[in-house]
């Protein structure tokens, strides 16, 4: 039996997180949070792309195929709000019950399984895999590029030049220091006062 | 996936340390009924390894800063690089024998 902090420690996440994420995130409230990242009134059928902030967005997609993959990552869950909101106010956080949520889950998941790099990360650390025979997948891994998101529609490049597309509302351009997690006031994107031509120096 | 014969024995390493062998179903130490049934629920998916975002993109979009800050801020620093090769049988026999209890979970490895 591995207790949810030496989990936690297994998989690499710092000794100073908190693991009750319910009870100890208390200010945490998913209608109020949704309001505050999307223009949605009620958290319901929330996506990524109701999102405006870029770094939330792609927060959450690397969420999706790293942590709880699955078929479709579209979908925003309450447990990916808990993460977002806790990297927004700095909170160190470990993801292993939710982690452990979403592995108990895969029997009923569509598409391929892909926690398999942290069952292996897991095993190493439990040096389970020292004098062992063991074969590996065959196949490359899948690294989500700009092709995924231009296909998504959410990034575009114009010659060298990357955007982020909100749909009918406009672009920014990335990267872009204006809009870094911890330097906005507010993760609303107002697109028409954004400079779209700042570039990380 | 390997096919291979299972061997009459275990094989030995040179330092005479017995060598645990995870290359075939039959390997797969399934116990319980539940284990058993969660395999059978299993057994005809796909497995990869886990995927990620392309570094190049993170840095065309400055999301690499972003990211590197941000899992700082969460105590992710030493976890979010996830890079292991995965393995199929080694996931599957995790999953197979994978229990919650309140305090964290039990599970089952090689045995």
């Amino acid at each position: 039996m591995l207790s949810w902090r030496e989990l936690s420690d297994h998989l690499g996440s710092s000794s100073r997180c908190i693991l009750d994420i319910d009870s100890d995130l208390p200010n945490f409230e998913r209608h109020q949070f949704w309001r505050e990242i999307s223009r949605d009134e009620f958290y319901g059928q929330a996506q990524t792309s109701d999102m405006e902030h870029p770094t939330l967005m792609m927060c959450h997609k690397w969420l999706g195929y790293n942590l709880f993959h699955r078929d479709d990552i579209r979908k925003v869950r309450v447990g990916d709000l808990q993460l977002l909101y806790a990297a927004i106010n700095k909170t160190p956080i470990s993801p292993v019950t939710l982690l452990v949520s979403h592995l108990l889950s895969i029997t009923s998941l569509q598409g391929p399984v892909g926690c398999t790099s942290l069952i292996t990360r897991l095993a190493s650390s439990l040096n389970l895999l020292e004098n062992l025979s063991l074969e590996f997948i065959d196949e490359l891994r899948i690294y989500h590029g700009f092709d995924t998101f231009r296909q998504a529609r959410m990034l575009k490049k114009e010659g060298n030049v990357m955007y982020m597309l909100y749909d009918n509302k406009g672009k920014i351009r990335l990267p872009n220091p204006n809009v870094g997690l911890y330097v906005v006031q507010n993760y609303l994107i107002e697109i028409a006062v954004t400079p779209v031509n700042q570039r990380a120096p | 996936m390997s096919v291979d014969p299972t061997p009459l024995q275990a094989p030995t390493s040179s330092s005479g340390t017995r060598v645990k062998v995870l290359l075939k179903i039959g390997d797969l130490g399934l116990k319980t009924r539940r284990e058993k049934e969660v395999f059978q629920q299993l057994k005809n998916k796909d497995f990869i390894h886990t995927p990620t975002l392309d570094p190049i993109l993170l840095q065309e979009t400055g999301m690499d800063t972003e990211f590197d800050l941000i899992f700082q801020m969460v105590g992710w620093t030493n976890f979010w690089d996830i890079t292991e090769l995965g393995s199929c049988l080694l996931t599957l026999e995790f999953l197979c024998t994978l229990q919650y209890y309140e305090g964290g979970i039990a599970f089952r490895m090689f045995k």
